[in-house]
């Protein structure tokens, strides 16, 4: 099974086994490092988006460090407005800070190790 | 509390500007009883906004924490139901931390600009 075809397979076991996506929803990170081979870290923490076909899911941006400039900073953060419109689905991650960047290639990193092995 | 005595000010002065994604992050970045709100009873507290949640759409609003990942899954679906014709797409979006983001289903389109209009009728009206 190819990487590409790992993610594939993913997407269509979570929207069909309702019993996994469950799981999946109870405790994220246990079942996302269990099926990426990834170990994770103390403070890892996965929070899932679900999709719905008569849903509109809003995500904000996280408040800015204290000490910038607030207006500056909404302007900032809100004049780059990403429309995702999906129409069988468009699946990832989303992920708000730098540091959390490389906690997602390891992951990834893991589940290409996997498949490859 | 003591925050919430501030923030109240703030938002007198700062009324409906039109820009439904800047006023929104805006009460969730300076009112913490709104930004809880907002995650537990999305359709009320736009209603706060002068913002209606269109008819037959549901809203959910998640405020991004810079500690932790999103995973977005797609629709659940009946496992005997036809695979939907085009495969799921990954993508990933690194600094989710710097965009506002919507996710609508492609039926949903159309109510997604109500409700931004409701932002700009609630303009014109102030």
């Amino acid at each position: 099974m190819s990487n590409a075809d790992f993610v594939e397979q993913y997407y269509e076991r979570i929207a069909t086994d309702q019993d996994y996506r469950a799981r999946l929803l109870a405790d994220p990170v246990a079942v996302v490092c269990e099926e990426f081979g990834y170990t994770p870290g103390p403070d890892l923490k996965i929070e899932i988006v679900e999709q719905a076909d008569d849903t509109i899911v809003i995500m904000v941006p996280p408040k800015p460090d204290a000490g910038l400039d607030m207006e500056k900073e909404l302007t900032r953060a809100t004049e780059q407005v990403f429309d995702l419109l999906f129409s069988s689905g468009v699946g990832g991650f989303f992920i708000p800070d730098d540091t959390q960047k490389w906690i997602l290639r390891e992951i990834r990193l893991a589940s290409q190790k996997k498949t490859d092995s | 509390m003591a925050a919430r005595t501030v923030n109240r000010s703030t938002m007198e002065e700062t009324s409906v500007s039109g820009d439904f994604e800047r006023e929104l992050t805006r009460r969730v970045w300076t009112d913490d009883a709104f930004a809880e709100q907002v995650e537990s009873d999305p359709a009320e507290a736009l209603r706060s906004m002068g913002v209606e949640v269109p008819a037959g759409v549901k809203v959910r609003v998640v405020a991004q924490r810079r500690d932790t990942i999103y995973f977005t899954i797609p629709p659940a679906r009946d496992p005997q139901s036809p695979p939907p014709p085009a495969v799921l797409n990954q993508m990933d979006l690194w600094s989710s931390k710097g965009l506002f983001i919507w996710l609508v289903p492609v039926a949903a389109k159309f109510k997604l600009l109500a409700l931004r209009d409701a932002a700009r009728k609630e303009e014109i009206r102030s």
